[in-house]
């Protein structure tokens, strides 16, 4: 007679093993998702700055209906104002939301001065996506990090109000605490000082690129709206699975996922150009996968194939179950 | 006016004081920022002490040289070894702070608990022990015992580093784990092996691509 126990063994631990406490079709963000995909804030300084809602009310976008509004911000000085998108713009919509901010203040006869206390923070939102993308767009982001945040000169390197993967794994261990334990993160953990910055995500439904330079040229501003949109789109339409990123960096390579990126609008090439400046070809792709390196993880400790076809599944909230787990702590 | 990268001395002050940061290579506790008002050519001074000479006199140093790097150059954290505690870790942590520089409030410093096996914990008040220590000022600098050496001698219940992201850890069975930053992810069978643990087989090529992991066979469990 032989045992059976291996069978009922087998049989009992088959089933995959998910996230303690979250439901791997439920969306994190469980507000309504904008229209718009592009949020945008821009801290400047100087002198006759407009600070009224008012004189910048007329610009506004044509599908989504951004609009500009005009704040104080505290860590600003010298007439610092920071003019915040009122909702999100569309990508096509940037372009004109911007140039136009601009022409108005040129035309009210402000004079930007700013100083390294400015700068350009962009939501992206990721409102719809489930844990799987969003991974995917963290690594993503990861992987040409410390590239892009080079691109935005020196004042925003190593800076304490956006640090790097590199320079900080907080951001890093908030996402994979989540992930292996269930756990959201901490909205007080300081993680809002990160060039990625995931906690709008409960919020607004977004992550906040917060690395962008001081704003004093618009074309820039516009540029590094549309990058980081595109990198979002290739991340979401491309990565069912962040354990495929892990691929393709191999086989590719970094520099041209970058360039696949950068071609889904022919506006990015200049800027692709402008990243890898000054690189060899390996020595960019050496300095992607030592990036990667930080954020493997997140590809490989976590049974993605297992799990893609439960975060697949149609998520319906029972009408008649207590109010789920606020998702912020 | 000389470019001292910050805005004002005002602001260097604010950034800077009581912050650890790199001078030429080496890292230094900015004492305070003092007035350029107070010098012939009107460049505001750092007023420094090297984290190796805590004990000597502090320096002063021009604000704009090309020595500090604009202050980009922040000490490279990761383990340190401490003859008290073994390997010890030093880790940035994003925080709301307007201090630029590592202090208390942006590193956090973990330890290898007795008690609880192979758990670390964190230690309070971690940062202001070890920056001034001769184990943060190797670590800086790259320099760790051999991973030969550790193996060999590390005693039950002990740990020490052997790189800045790599460290063994000895339990009181006298198992020796291989950790990478806060990690278990492997185990040294013998010193001449490691044995990866599955789940983490995926640092086999980050292990292989780091100069002081010097063993040549690595399994996988």
């Amino acid at each position: 007679m032989t045992s059976k126990f291996m069978d009922t063994y087998r049989k009992n631990n088959s089933k995959v093993k998910e996230i303690p406490g979250l439901k791997l079709n439920r969306p994190l963000y469980t507000g309504n998702v904008p229209l718009g995909t592009l949020g945008i804030e821009l801290e400047m300084e100087g002198r006759g700055l407009i600070n009224t809602d008012g004189a910048v009310a007329d610009l506004s976008g044509s599908s989504t209906g951004a609009r500009w509004s005009a704040k104080h911000d505290g860590s600003l000085r010298n007439g610092g104002i920071e003019y915040v998108l009122t909702t999100p713009c569309s990508v096509a919509e940037i372009d004109p939301l911007v140039t136009g901010l601009f022409d108005k203040l040129k035309l009210a006869g402000s004079r930007i001065e700013n100083s390294n206390r400015c700068s350009t923070h962009v939501h992206v939102n990721v409102g719809a996506q489930r844990i799987n993308k969003l991974t995917s767009i963290i690594v993503l982001w990861g992987i040409f990090e410390e590239f892009l945040i080079r691109w935005h000169g020196v004042n925003r390197t190593r800076n304490h109000f956006c640090l790097s993967f590199k320079d900080s794994k907080t951001t890093l261990n908030s996402w994979l605490g989540m992930l292996r334990n269930g756990q959201f993160p901490n909205q007080d953990s300081g993680a809002k000082y990160s060039a990625l910055n995931i906690l709008p995500l409960w919020r607004f439904g977004s992550f906040e690129f917060r690395c962008g330079q001081e704003p004093d040229d618009p074309a820039k501003v516009i540029l590094w709206g549309k990058f980081l949109h595109y990198l979002v789109q290739y991340a979401v339409n491309k990565y069912e699975n962040p354990n495929q990123i892990a691929y393709d960096i191999s086989d590719k390579t970094a520099i041209v996922l970058l360039e696949e990126i950068c071609s889904q609008d022919p506006a990015l090439l200049p800027f692709y150009k402008e990243i890898i400046h000054g690189e060899t070809d390996r020595s960019f792709n050496e300095g992607c996968m030592e990036s990667f390196r930080s954020v493997q993880a997140l590809c490989y400790e976590f049974p993605w194939d297992d799990w893609l076809p439960l975060i697949g599944k149609e998520y319906v909230p029972n009408p008649f179950a207590k109010q789920e787990r606020v998702a912020m702590r | 006016m000389a470019d001292i990268f910050w805005a004002d001395t005002t602001q260097a002050r604010e950034r800077l004081a009581n912050t650890v940061v790199m001078y030429d290579g080496e890292p230094v506790l900015v004492l305070d920022i003092l007035n350029g008002d107070d010098y012939d050519d009107r460049v505001p001074r750092a007023h420094i002490q090297y984290c190796a000479k805590i004990s000597d006199t502090p320096q002063r140093k021009r604000l704009d040289s090309p020595k500090f790097n604009k202050f980009r150059d922040l000490p490279p954290l990761g383990f340190l070894n401490d003859p008290k505690y073994g390997a010890v870790l030093l880790e940035r942590r994003a925080a709301r702070s307007r201090l630029h520089g590592l202090c208390d409030t942006n590193v956090a410093c973990f330890y290898f608990s007795k008690e609880n096996g192979y758990e670390i914990r964190r230690m309070d008040g971690g940062w202001k022990r070890y920056y001034p220590s001769e184990g943060f000022i190797e670590s800086c600098q790259d320099v760790f015992p051999t991973l030969e050496e550790v193996l060999l001698n590390i005693k039950e219940t002990t740990s020490i580093a052997f790189s800045r992201k790599f460290a063994v850890y000895r339990d009181d069975l006298g198992l020796r784990w291989l950790y990478r930053n806060e990690q278990r992810i492997g185990l040294f069978p013998n010193a001449k092996s490691l044995c990866l643990i599955s789940k983490f087989k995926f640092y086999r090529e980050e292990i292989m691509a780091e100069p002081k992991f010097t063993l040549d066979s690595i399994q996988e469990y």
